[in-house]
């Protein structure tokens, strides 16, 4: 009997056996599925809502491709913002980042920091804005020159044939997106563009210290764009001045009702900003020349969709920060995986009017 | 003793038989929970794998026609189109196919939330290039403008589309292995659950295994329990034999004892029986008491056992009356001249308590043939009206029949 009960004994083990080891390698199959594949560090400029979206779109990319996001930014873009993002950064480093993600404060500031970070073998891509450090993999984001070449071109649809004059409430003399936003709007209307890709050339410079200095038998690679004559577009278009808003609604409104007095022929003003563009629409509105004025700015409001209904404000320029986010992430695990990228890649902007603030993507945009 | 063989029918026998029966249930448990899982799991897998290259097809056509239009939008802006009609249909006609295969994309089963979601958002992508291109068609612009417009919106917008789109892959990637981490999950239920089940059975059979072991032991010492009662109760019925049949003073066989023996012999054989009778021996159980007189008697037994047991029966009939049987392997008259020796022994002097006593003794014997079909009671009335004679006579000798 007992021989009987034993060898029974075996054979019930001789079956548990079977699957359990059917079960241990199911648990090893679990880890490697469930594995994250590397681990990405998101950094963005400040708390604000705008970066919100792009910390949605990182997020979702992550998701998507099994990776891990760190998403961090400083409370606030200014100084103290552009140390925080430093420290970040060399966290990041110290953890075995993967690749990096940056939103830089600063064009310059940072880019000792990001060539440590390349240094240790760790891709730095930047999206929304660009730095000058050229060891940088990718840039994704918005090409300002292009948006306002987009509005440029808006601006001449609206006046039609017969052309007028424009006036452009710029935010802050100096500051890149004011520039290439001014430019790209200037050149188009002239017939030239600064655009990007294909004119985009690479060249060795000799490099230079903190001061200006040149250092000996030390080069540097730097990208220029060369623009693409194209002859005079709009001849009938003219750009009579360019204001200073200096990010201040207040500012932006003064200096309109300043150009519509200056120029009674005034038939467009393009606000390269938020501010410059709720500025230059309170002054339409006030002075209620909604009909005679048109106006194309940028970046969306609460009270924007109001105005493009009303013939107030007849574009906006809006940026994807979801896709800059999603994107920046997209191509940093590109970059990892060592598939060819785009070094430089064009997140869009759309023309949100009347016509087409209705439609779902642009709702979607909007709602981002 | 025989054994106990009716044990199917103990309680214990029907637990036993009880617990293999659950034993057999779980085990028919444990082999379909285990086919049951697997198929499971392979149908999931199966499922799951053809949807997944359902999608991947989608998504590749879309990005096939997507591709297909920025061609024809590269002939448009750089002004190479053959026929910038046909051109244009061939733009619409992709983007009607785009909107069947998004169609269709949507209509699948089992489609994952972040795939919807994902999808939705690679085509507000689609939507967004789409309505530029519209823009392009409705509104021509100079060739110039149209290649500007080209490179800054409607290439970037294509762009946007064709890696949102393609991102649908990547998820699907995930989503791949995400179902792996799932199935293997449910692969380690559909091992589990049967390895749960056989570590059951294993106990179960332990545990009956121990139990049946236990209740064998019960039944081993149950048996020699009643081995030993039986064994006790063999013992005391002997001993009530022994009672029965034995003079319990002397030690030798009683009146019932003889009468069964003679049972045997009558009818049978050829034998010769003597009784003997010690003389006046009243006399010394009034003068000495009872107790010499027993010690006597003890006494006058212990000699006849010594000198005759071998070659005789011998028997206490009586307080102190004796028996003696001569097989057929003595004659008559040898039988005669020991019935004689043994009268003559028991009447020769004792010591007894430290007194020397002596009585005589009265003796007959009976001859008896096997043709001789007589009762027990007229022999032994037979005999004893003989030891009468022989002691009206004066005792102190023999009677023959």
């Amino acid at each position: 009997m007992r021989r009987h009960n034993r060898s029974l004994l075996a054979l019930t083990l001789a079956l548990s056996m079977l699957p359990l080891s059917g079960c241990a390698q199911s648990m090893r199959e679990q880890r490697e599925a469930k594995a994250s594949k590397y681990d990405i560090y998101v950094i963005t400029k400040s708390t604000e809502a705008y970066w919100d979206a792009v910390k949605t779109g990182a997020e979702e990319a992550g998701a998507d491709m099994n990776v891990t996001i760190h998403y961090d930014c400083p409370q606030w873009e200014n100084e103290q913002g552009i140390e925080t993002q430093k420290s970040i950064i060399n966290n990041a480093i110290t953890n075995g980042a993967d690749a990096i993600v940056l939103a830089s404060i600063d064009s310059d500031a940072l880019n000792d920091t990001l060539r440590l970070a390349t240094q240790n073998g760790i891709p730095v891509l930047t999206i929304d804005s660009d730095v000058s450090y050229t060891g940088r993999e990718a840039f994704v984001g918005t090409q300002n020159e292009t948006a306002g070449a987009i509005a440029a071109r808006y601006a001449a649809e609206l006046l039609g044939d017969e052309g007028g004059q424009v006036a452009i409430v710029a935010h802050m003399q100096g500051v890149p997106t004011q520039v290439t936003r001014t430019d790209g709007f200037v050149n188009t209307l002239d017939g030239e563009s600064t655009s990007a890709p294909a004119e985009e050339i690479v060249e060795t410079e000799p490099a230079t210290d903190e001061a200006g200095n040149v250092i000996d038998g030390e080069f540097v690679e730097v990208v220029k764009e060369v623009p693409a004559q194209t002859g005079d577009a709009y001849p009938n278009i003219n750009v009579v001045e360019v204001a200073w808003g200096e990010g201040d609604v207040e500012k932006s409104k003064e200096e309109a009702k300043r150009l519509i007095e200056q120029y009674p022929d005034l038939k467009l003003i393009y606000a390269t900003n938020q501010s410059g563009n709720v500025g230059v629409c309170e002054a339409v509105e006030e002075l209620g020349l909604a009909d005679t004025i048109q106006v194309v700015g940028f970046d969306a409001y609460d009270g924007a969709m109001a105005r493009l209904g009303s013939g107030v404000l007849d574009g906006v320029i809006v940026q994807n920060p979801y896709n800059m986010g999603y994107l920046g992430v997209r191509y940093a695990v590109k970059c990892l995986n060592q598939e060819q990228i785009t070094h430089i890649v064009d997140t869009g902007v759309t023309l949100v009017t009347k016509s087409n603030m209705n439609d779902e993507d642009v709702q979607w945009l909007l709602s981002n | 003793m025989p054994r106990n063989r009716k044990v199917q029918s103990t309680p214990e026998a029907r637990r036993i038989r009880i617990t293999y029966f659950i034993i057999g249930i779980v085990f028919l448990a444990f082999l379909v929970a285990s086919t049951m899982g697997h198929t499971y799991v392979y149908r999931r897998s199966r499922d799951s794998y053809s949807a997944m290259l359902q999608s991947e097809k989608i998504i590749k056509d879309i990005t096939v026609e997507l591709d297909n239009i920025d061609l024809e939008m590269i002939s448009i802006a750089g002004d190479i189109a053959e026929d910038p009609m046909e051109s244009d249909e061939a733009i619409s006609a992709a983007f009607a196919e785009i909107k069947r295969l998004s169609t269709s994309y949507e209509s699948q089963k089992n489609l994952s939330e972040n795939m919807q979601h994902r999808f939705t958002i690679a085509k507000y992508a689609i939507q967004a290039y789409q309505r530029k291109i519209n823009e392009i068609k409705n509104n021509p612009q100079s060739s110039d403008t149209t290649q500007m417009v080209y490179r800054q919106e409607i290439a970037p917008l294509q762009a946007t589309a064709v890696e949102m789109v393609s991102a649908l892959s990547d998820i699907g990637d995930t989503e791949i292995a995400t179902m792996r981490h799932n199935l293997a999950m449910q692969n380690g239920f559909s091992n589990g659950i049967p390895a749960g089940l056989g570590i059951l059975l294993m106990i179960l059979l332990w545990v009956t295994g121990a139990s049946q072991i236990r209740a064998l032991q019960d039944i081993h010492e149950k048996e020699a329990e009643l081995d030993e009662q039986a064994e006790r109760l063999d013992r005391t019925r002997q001993k009530m034999f022994d009672a029965a049949h034995m003079n319990i003073l002397t030690g030798l066989n009683n009146r019932y004892a003889l009468e069964s023996t003679l049972e045997d012999l009558i009818g049978e054989v050829q034998f010769n029986i003597a009784v003997f009778d010690m003389d006046n021996f009243r006399a010394v159980n009034d003068q000495l008491g009872y107790e010499v007189g027993d010690e006597y008697l003890v006494t006058l037994a212990e000699r006849l056992k010594e000198e005759y047991a071998q070659n005789c029966d011998i028997y206490n009939i009586s307080g102190n009356e004796f028996a003696m049987i001569f097989g057929d392997d003595l004659s008559d008259m040898q039988a005669q001249q020991l019935a004689e020796q043994v009268r003559q022994m028991l009447g020769s002097p004792v010591m007894v308590a430290g007194v020397v006593l002596q009585n005589s003794c009265s003796g007959a014997l009976y001859h008896v043939l096997p043709s001789e079909n007589m009762s027990i009671t007229s022999l032994l009335m037979r005999l004893d009206s003989a030891l009468h004679e022989a002691k009206r006579q004066g005792g102190n000798r023999m009677f023959y029949i």
